[in-house]
């Protein structure tokens, strides 16, 4: 139980996704200047991440065992594709509301790389199964809060000052991710698996 | 006469779009996470432009070329596996031949299946338009983005390790700033970049 | 009702020219891929050994100087002069370090350490893949480990300066060296 605290630690704090290995970047830019739309977004990336990531791990290992790793890339795509398409689709039924206000976001959340990312380094790391499920859902805990957090500096900015017009939009970004990011190295040696 | 002056201008001006007005990082804002990830050493960004315009020309002209077959309901999935399969076929090439390279660049290679500018040119462009534009349109987005991140290579190389290519550039007082290798570093040549190349951009438009 | 079956013809249809694409790749590139591997794996071996070698003679080098063996489930590298090699792995910062010890003929001398993979930050973990780090840990012994640590004493014969700036993938190098250590003595008999 402790190794997998440190596995779920890590790969909020030390391992962060997008702060550390800067990946799902583009709907950080594209999302993070509403706190509102950026919240729901982290939510259900999270959800995108845990289920992708726990259901790859069995996939992978059972292309492995039939020699056709070259193909895990592609499968990997598809599953993500299926759960995202899955998710679109409760959504509508059971939360319309939510559905109506991603618009748009919601199914370019197959192509966040983040996730792709999330299900490859479980290989890469040859993380065991109940490893694999707390990684996934830290590291998709971990991007939801990157993204809430320059969301909220974003907002405050906005509303106490003005940003020089070369910076707008995905510059002032990428000035408060490196600030978080550099905070964030901080927790480095904290916790390491 | 008049009919060549005007193709000269549609590839003109397909090709300056993608590399200078639209370029696909610092105007649309796509491609950014590779364009951050693999920029500390030159020798990993102009893999990676490679890879990317490779799998942008494969993609863009296989979805030009089909364009008329693809029905509506599953444009994305098929963008998603003819990507994914170039760019499986762009990894092994690469172990192939540049076995070396493909170490440096690790699994980010695998990413270029959710880089943002490929489905985008893909689903904005190539399903709309002939081959030979998309063709052209790939080219020249994909050399936008190669120039972009070889730029920014270029100054976190030599910024954190002191070299070029590897090899050494700066004297031997320089003290390396490491944070340039990482995250941080990565996060604020991006800013300084897009605030300077928006800003040229915006001074050309406004000249014109 | 014929949407439907346009749909679902034009997926299979797709999958196959994509497979066929796969699979024609893998064919044209698998043998060169596994000669690209196991040149890098001889050419590491060959510098922990510290055996020169002109760049195109990899292979017949080493066919002349490396005799391999397995023993208890461990592949063990052996050279005329009875040094032993083997593979090692563990968890560094950011993945997986791999790497490569050789040891002198009494099984407890290193003789020299090879990184061959590792994707520790460039400048900081990276170090330990670098060739002045690593002539650090030539002569000493595991006796009956190695103590990776800050300002060693480099007179001892057990402790090796720790990466500056590179606590984690320090430590994470300590502890995979002392048990690979552990687990392939053993057989080296």
């Amino acid at each position: 139980m402790e190794r997998m605290i440190t596995v779920f630690l890590a790969s909020i704090l030390t391992h962060n996704i997008a702060l550390t290995y800067i990946l799902g970047m583009c709907p950080m830019i594209a999302i993070s200047k509403n706190l509102k739309t950026a919240k729901g977004m982290g939510v259900s990336v999270v959800a995108v991440i845990t289920i992708t990531g726990t259901i790859n791990w069995p996939i992978y290992r059972f292309l492995k065992n039939n020699d056709a790793e070259t193909l895990s890339l592609l499968v990997f795509i598809i599953t993500i594709a299926a759960t995202v398409q899955l998710l679109e689709m409760l959504l509508d039924k059971f939360i319309p509301s939510l559905y109506n206000a991603f618009g748009i976001f919601l199914p370019l959340i197959t192509v966040n790389c983040a996730v792709l990312a999330v299900s490859l380094f479980s290989v890469n790391r040859a993380l065991g199964f109940l490893e694999t499920v707390f990684f996934s859902f830290g590291s998709g805990l971990g991007w939801a809060l990157a993204i809430t957090l320059i969301a909220a500096i974003r907002e405050k900015i906005a509303l106490n000052g003005k940003v020089p017009s070369g910076l707008e939009g995905a510059g002032i970004v990428m000035v408060i991710a490196g600030i978080i990011s550099l905070a964030f190295i901080g927790f480095g040696g904290l916790v390491n698996f | 006469m008049k009919l060549i002056r005007v193709r000269y201008t549609k590839w003109y001006q397909l090709l300056s779009k993608g590399i200078f007005k639209d370029n696909p990082i610092y105007a649309m804002a796509l491609g950014i996470c590779s364009a951050l990830a693999v920029t500390n050493r030159v020798e990993n960004a102009i893999g990676m432009g490679i890879g990317v315009t490779f799998v942008l020309i494969a993609s863009s002209g296989t979805t030009s070329l089909i364009r008329k077959f693809i029905p509506g309901r599953v444009r994305m999935v098929t963008y998603m596996v003819l990507i994914s399969t170039y760019v499986i076929a762009f990894q092994l090439i690469l172990q192939a031949f540049f076995f070396e390279l493909s170490l440096q660049l690790g699994a980010y290679t695998g990413l270029i299946i959710t880089n943002c500018i490929v489905m985008g040119r893909s689903e904005a462009f190539a399903v709309k338009n002939p081959v030979h534009f998309s063709v052209l349109d790939a080219i020249a987005n994909g050399l936008g983005y190669s120039f972009t991140l070889i730029v920014l290579s270029i100054v976190r190389e030599i910024l954190a390790f002191g070299t070029l290519l590897g090899f050494r550039v700066v004297g031997e007082g320089w003290v390396n700033w490491t944070v340039m290798a990482m995250a941080p570093g990565a996060f604020f040549v991006m800013a300084l970049y897009m605030w300077i190349m928006r800003t040229i951009a915006k001074l050309d438009q406004e000249g014109a | 009702m014929k949407d439907q079956i346009k749909m679902i013809v034009f997926v299979i249809i797709m999958g196959i020219i994509a497979a066929a694409i796969l699979v024609g790749t893998d064919n044209f590139t698998s043998a060169t891929i596994s000669d690209n591997k196991e040149y890098a794996l001889k050419t590491n071996i060959l510098e922990a050994f510290e055996i020169s070698y002109k760049v195109d003679e990899v292979l017949k080098v080493y066919d002349e100087t490396i005799r391999e063996e397995t023993k208890g489930g461990y592949l063990i590298y052996y050279t005329k002069e009875g040094n032993a090699g083997f593979e090692f792995e563990g968890r560094g910062l950011w993945g997986p370090i791999r790497g490569f010890l050789t040891l002198q003929p009494d099984y407890v001398t290193i003789k020299g350490i090879q990184i061959t993979y590792n994707e520790e930050t460039p400048g900081l973990g990276g170090v330990v893949a670098e060739r002045w780090y690593l002539d650090k840990y030539k002569g000493k012994k595991f006796d009956p480990e190695i103590i990776i640590k800050k300002d060693a004493n480099m007179t001892s014969d057990v402790e090796v300066d720790a990466i500056t700036g590179a606590t984690a993938t320090s430590s994470s190098f300590q502890l995979m060296l002392n048990k690979t250590y552990q687990e392939k003595k053993g057989v080296l008999e």
